[in-house]
């Protein structure tokens, strides 16, 4: 059974200002025991749908399913099964010590009271806060209110993970740490459907993942493969005066143009990652001291995804 | 059990709202200091009046609601601002007891409020106010606050859900609601048949009745009428909570003004 399906899934928001489609006819399955990325720029609908999954919005068409229940008819058999968890330093009682805010949450998913204390004294080692768990969060750093927010989204012990953009704001360190966490939370048998706009996290923590935008899914991929759109659009950025340079470069094979930059730099767009070696050798021995490589923005991959596949935004 | 469970860790919730706002020098110095200048200031307008019936009128109807009333609207909300009332949605407890629990702190505030209000009112002015009466007292302004308290939480739940940046203005509205036609500041006699048939299904309309009733030297017997009639009214205002909250919420979930963070 997939831990999450959406069937033609569509989402509007009406406001007084305007009508949203935030998502449309969105058609998904995620396998249990897998962590699954959604990965798309802001504004995808990457938030929207991981809403409905958890029953707090509504969809306007289609249909969800987790573990098999739907997500608007059996919402009471949905809600026991997940967990949630957003980045930011919000979705906390600031007035209330680690402990409480775990006892609070244990009793809404109806912890057993005895249970409550051994759960959350490991939860809170689990996340390193430990020695913080009688101090009241409104004195807690940003870092320490995020990995508490992980812990509260954990003492249901839910069976499948909603993670919406976790590690932003975090600095790399917390991240990579956060990373770890996750890879852990899926030994443990656990599913978990993690968004994010970060290419090297979806890469680094996901078995599979689902790029959105506008609304829609584009593709889906392996990581394998999106490391390998990531190295196919990687660019190289150099600085050099003579014009005649760029003219060379663009008979090369694997060369997808040469741009002037703002800066005075030219940047390279490669067709095929493994062009790279060469035209870094060839650089080189037209002299050039000066040079960058960088990967592409989510953004410019994207325009190869829908230039490859034909697809219209 | 599990109702309260969930309820009185809501209402630990509101003790830490409680002390996040209020010490007890700032609760006395500031907030009582507050309400029993308001009182004072009515209390000016009896005078000026020149009865001192009206005077006493307006003692007794503004100290024995003193407080009553604040607070729970905003309480209600304080979940939208925090970024938690979505996880309270997708949790799957019922949102009843944890509504009731968080912010009934306010209430037991309200009746710390009003008893102290009273007292001090009645030693600042020559009111002789029965000791038979004083002895209910206490009783009829619990009852006063737990029938507000659901009339309020009804608002709170219902602004929570729709409209909660207009907090403050809601309760702000209910609270001179109350004061106007409640037969706190001018007898409900004096509205048209309108206004008292609204009155009659709000707080405070009647149990202030019953509490005017023993501090005139009723007897408890002759004040029980109304006090049924305050309780009927509390009753109902937990019915309307019980049949919207559900509700209210799914109409947020259409919307979609849930959020995350
Ligand atoms: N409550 C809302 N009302 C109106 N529009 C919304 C609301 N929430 C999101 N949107 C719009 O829907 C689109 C998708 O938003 P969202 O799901 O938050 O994207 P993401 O999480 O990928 O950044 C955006 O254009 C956003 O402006
Ligand atoms: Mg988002």
């Amino acid at each position: 059974m997939s831990a999450v399906r959406t069937e033609g899934l569509g989402r509007v928001y009406v406001t007084a200002e305007r009508t949203t489609q935030a998502l449309s006819d969105v058609t998904l399955s995620f396998a249990e025991g897998e962590v699954s990325g959604l990965l798309g720029p802001n504004g995808a609908g990457k938030t929207t749908l991981v809403k409905i999954l958890s029953t707090v919005l509504l969809p306007t068409a289609g249909r969800a399913f987790v573990l098999g229940h739907d997500v608007v008819g059996e919402t009471a058999k949905v809600r026991p099964l997940i967990g949630i968890v957003f980045g930011g330093d919000r979705g906390l009682h600031w007035q209330l010590t680690a402990r409480e805010t775990l006892e609070y949450w244990a009793a809404l998913y109806d912890v057993p009271v005895r249970e409550v204390s051994r759960r959350s004294v490991s939860l809170l080692e689990r996340v390193g806060l430990a020695a913080w768990a009688d101090t009241r969060i409104e004195n807690y750093s940003r870092g320490m209110k995020q990995r508490l927010h992980l812990a509260r989204g954990l003492i249901s012990d839910a069976r499948v993970l909603f993670l919406d953009e976790p590690t932003i704001g975090m600095d790399p360190l917390a991240a990579r740490d956060f990373r770890g966490l996750v890879k852990e939370l899926k030994a443990e048998g656990r599913t978990i459907l993690l968004t994010t706009h970060d290419m090297a996290e979806a890469e680094a923590v996901c078995d599979r993942v689902a790029l959105i935008d506008h609304g829609r899914v584009l593709a889906i991929e392996t990581p394998a493969s999106l490391a390998q759109m990531v190295s196919a659009y990687e660019r190289i950025d150099y600085d050099h005066g003579d014009p005649g340079l760029a003219v060379a470069l663009r008979q090369l094979p694997g060369i997808a143009a040469v741009t002037l930059q703002d800066g005075g730099a030219h940047r390279i767009t490669m067709t095929d990652g493994a062009a790279i070696q060469s035209i870094l050798q060839f650089l080189v021995g037209a002299g050039v001291t000066s040079l960058r490589t960088s990967r592409p923005s989510l953004e410019e991959v994207y325009v190869h995804i829908i230039g490859d596949r034909g697809l219209k935004v | 059990m599990k109702f309260w469970r969930v309820y009185l860790l809501g209402l630990r919730m509101g003790m830490r709202d409680w002390t996040f706002f209020w010490t007890w020098r700032s609760w006395l110095g500031g907030w009582m200091l507050r309400l029993v200048c308001s009182i004072l200031l009515w209390s000016l307008m009896g005078k000026m009046m020149g009865s001192t019936e009206t005077l006493r009128y307006l003692l007794i109807g503004n100290a024995v609601t003193a407080g009553i009333g604040t607070f729970i609207v905003a309480s209600c909300c304080w979940d939208r601002m925090e970024g938690t009332y979505s996880l309270l949605v997708a949790a799957p407890a019922s949102l009843v007891p944890l509504f009731l629990g968080r912010p009934s702190i306010w209430a037991f505030g309200w009746v710390a409020s009003a008893l102290l209000s009273t007292a001090l009112v009645s030693f600042g002015f020559d009111l002789a106010l029965p000791w038979k009466g004083l002895a209910v007292l206490p009783l009829l302004i619990v009852i006063v606050s737990v029938s507000t308290f659901f009339c309020t939480a009804f608002v709170g739940t219902m602004v929570a859900a729709t409209a909660p940046q207009a907090r403050n203005i809601a309760n702000n509205w209910l609270l001179i609601l109350f004061s106007a036609i409640c037969g706190i500041n001018v007898p409900t006699a004096f509205w048209p048949k309108w206004v008292q048939i609204v009155a009659t299904a709000l707080p405070i309309t009647h149990g202030l009745e019953a509490i005017r009733i023993v501090l005139s030297g009723g007897g408890m017997m002759e004040a029980l009428p109304q006090v049924g009639l305050e309780l009927a009214v509390g009753a109902a205002w937990l019915i309307v909570i019980l049949c919207t909250l559900d509700r209210m919420t799914d109409r947020a979930r259409i919307k979609g003004t849930i959020d995350f963070a």
